[in-house]
């Protein structure tokens, strides 16, 4: 099966007062048709810019380079104008606070309608029920009249749904969820994981959902990345890499979230120290600094990203193998 | 002895266009010294109006709030009697809760008691600094210079620095990283036990409660609808809300299980359903619920439920568990028509 999209050397730059930062340092990742895929890291990892910069989304001043091959092209070579056309018509994006990222003034039918005239070029009457086609895939009930309202008629679960909405108006083949329920309740959080994991299954539709939280991640992602300052440590099937971690990152993680399935009594294990901060990545494995099993060399030596059947692992020391 | 109390509170506001909207209902809890109460349910759920009640920044109108034995009143212009200054809060945002232009150190040291000032002041500082597993250098240097899970440690110092026997936490977790939770998660029940603290922590995420909190209430519109010590609510779940609210959390073991979502949505508090508050989204309810409110009673030893379900089976744990309601449902399960929590024709959002 050839790949929907696959990122190959991706290097991020920041402009930050004390001038560029390298933010992504060679990351690579491919998403297949009808997959989710999952990003994981805590803030900072690099996990959102990795994947926004394929969009040329990146803050002012951002640089990437590497490559990006989607349908036949370079993302990151494509114009400006070039990216327009496929960011909202061959990718959708969806971010986390739908609070922010729908019009406040702008009805649910004007800002549905603006991305199916401009990418689909329908009439405006032909927009109007694809319109409504897409609230109802979306599961927003009575969707004629949830085309006249406004977004603060509608709670933050039905926000996200109406944001998904938009994002597959141009009938995407990718949809990017950046922390789609972080902000949400966890009841309503599992109705939006239900609704992704249908438009998978029932439209073939590739997700790429950016999360820290890997609970979320453990009941829909099919593969899961970990970014830790900049770099990708561990990728593998999602079952793999929550139940056999072999990073020491991807470990101490597991370890600090509350386990709903684990007895009461097991601890969190917060992970010691700090994220290192963009800019000020410490040398050799950028891990070393926090991680219990870091030897001499991971001091001094970038740990390269070895495959080992479907895992890709950055650790040679690998004190988690079984 | 309790250190705070609420018996039978009600927050009431009024809306612009003057409706009364009960915000919270007949709400009562206690916290005691060294103990960690935990509230839990979702956004607009009255949680947070319950807090501010609890801490005097609303008055609830109608029961009390009683603080060391004295009646906490609402926050005026007038300075705070010093006997409640030992009752203290800490907010969701610790990037909005503190003030970026001056010093961490100014802004824990404004905490301090009355007359703790100079040296002694720094040193205590210091020491709140280090409490809260921050170097007491850091009292020299500016909010933007952490990050939030370090902030949300200041606030809590800022908060300990009143010398505070309760401290009420509005989601102090909800904006942290899975690392940074736990580890103020472990802070606060450190705290707790070395300072014989009572903590009242509101939070959405009972599965993080469930790792901190002695005894949980479950709040459902303006209601508390379940109370009991954690770990039995957890495992065997008396109200049907609260098993709703454990299906939804994720399970994060790999296996791919979907998480069970709630179908419909909270109500507009203004207009709470007749009888049980829960009855339209229940997937057990009968003919009683939508007819009568339930009130809590107690369940077992130490719970306390409102809801009519009988209670002579014995609970299991929530996955395998199955309802046997006295009288037949009067409806389909809302749930199986729709998996995503999406109740059909409900809340339109009609121009």
């Amino acid at each position: 099966m050839s790949a929907l999209l696959e990122v190959e050397g991706l290097r991020v730059r920041l402009p930050t007062r004390q001038g560029p930062v390298t933010v992504v340092d060679g990351v690579d990742y491919e998403v297949q048709p009808a997959e989710v895929f999952g990003v994981a890291g805590e803030s900072g990892s690099g996990k959102t810019m990795s994947v926004l910069a394929l969009l040329g989304l990146l803050p002012p001043g951002g640089a990437a380079d590497g490559h990006a091959r989607f349908g036949g092209r370079d993302l990151l070579r494509l114009r400006r104008s070039e990216l327009r056309t496929v960011c909202g018509r061959d990718i959708g994006i969806v971010f986390q606070d739908p609070m922010t990222s729908l019009h406040p003034m702008l009805s649910i039918g004007q800002q549905l309608g603006e991305p199916l005239r401009i990418h689909l070029k329908l009439s405006r009457s032909a927009a109007k029920r694809q319109s409504a086609e897409l609230l109802d895939a979306v599961r927003i009930p009575d969707p004629e009249s949830a085309l006249r309202a406004f977004p603060h008629q509608f709670s933050g679960g039905m926000r996200q749904r109406v944001a998904i909405a938009i994002a597959l108006a141009g009938n995407p083949s990718l949809l990017i969820a950046d922390e789609p329920t972080t902000a949400l309740d966890v009841t309503v959080q599992a109705g939006i994981i239900r609704l992704l994991d249908r438009l998978r299954r029932e439209r073939g539709l590739s997700v790429i959902l950016i999360t820290h939280d890997l609970g979320v991640m453990s009941s829909i992602a099919d593969r899961i990345s970990v970014f830790y300052a900049g770099r990708v440590v561990e990728s593998a099937d999602r079952k793999a890499l929550v139940t056999r971690p072999r990073h020491p990152y991807t470990r101490a993680l597991i370890d600090s979230l509350p386990h709903p399935e684990a007895p009461a009594d097991t601890p969190l294990v917060p992970i010691r120290g700090m994220p290192p901060a963009a800019g000020a990545f410490p040398s050799g494995c950028t891990f070393h600094p926090r991680c219990g099993y870091a030897v001499a060399s991971c001091t001094t030596d970038v740990p390269p990203l070895v495959r080992e059947g479907e895992r890709l692992l950055a650790c040679p020391v690998d004190p988690l193998r079984q | 002895m309790s250190v705070l109390e609420l018996e039978e509170v009600d927050v009431t506001y009024e809306r612009r266009d003057h409706v009364k909207l009960k915000a919270v209902v007949g709400a009562s809890l206690s916290v005691d010294r060294g103990q960690i109460v935990g509230l839990v349910g979702e956004s607009g759920c009255g949680k947070s109006s319950l807090a501010r009640a609890a801490v005097g920044l609303v008055a609830p109108s109608a029961g009390r709030v009683r603080f060391e034995g004295q009646d906490v009143s609402a926050l005026t212009r007038r300075a705070r009697p010093r006997a409640l200054t030992r009752l203290q809060l800490v907010f969701q945002n610790p990037y909005s809760s503190l003030n970026p232009r001056r010093k961490v150190g100014d802004q824990i040291a404004d905490g301090l008691p009355h007359g703790t000032g100079g040296r002694a002041g720094r040193a205590r500082v210091g020491e709140l600094l280090e409490r809260v597993g921050l170097s007491p250098g850091a009292a020299e240097r500016f909010p933007s210079q952490f990050s939030g899970g370090q902030r949300q440690r200041i606030a809590i110092a800022r908060a300990l620095a009143a010398d505070p026997s309760l401290i009420v936490l509005d989601e102090p977790l909800a904006s942290l990283d899975a690392s940074a939770q736990a580890q103020v998660a472990n802070l606060l029940v450190e705290l707790s036990r070395e300072l014989s603290l009572g903590l009242l922590l509101i939070s959405h995420d009972l599965a993080i409660v469930r790792h901190t909190a002695d005894v949980v209430s479950v709040m459902y519109l303006g209601r508390i609808v379940e109370t009991g010590p954690t770990r039995e609510v957890w495992v065997a779940p008396l109200h049907p809300y609260t098993e709703a609210l454990i299906a939804a959390v994720p399970r994060s073991d790999g296996a791919g299980t979907m998480p069970d979502a709630l179908p419909g949505e909270v109500p507009d508090p203004a207009r709470p359903p007749t009888g049980c508050r829960f009855h339209p989204r229940c997937p057990h309810r009968f003919a009683r619920c939508p007819e009568e409110e339930p009130v809590l009673e107690a369940a077992f030893t130490a719970r306390a439920v409102a809801c009519w379900l009988p209670r002579d089976a014995v609970p299991t744990p929530p996955s395998g568990r199955a309802h046997t309601p006295g009288a037949p449902a009067t409806n389909e399960s809302p749930s199986s028509s729709s998996h995503e929590g999406v109740m059909p024709a409900h809340k339109g959002g009609t121009a």
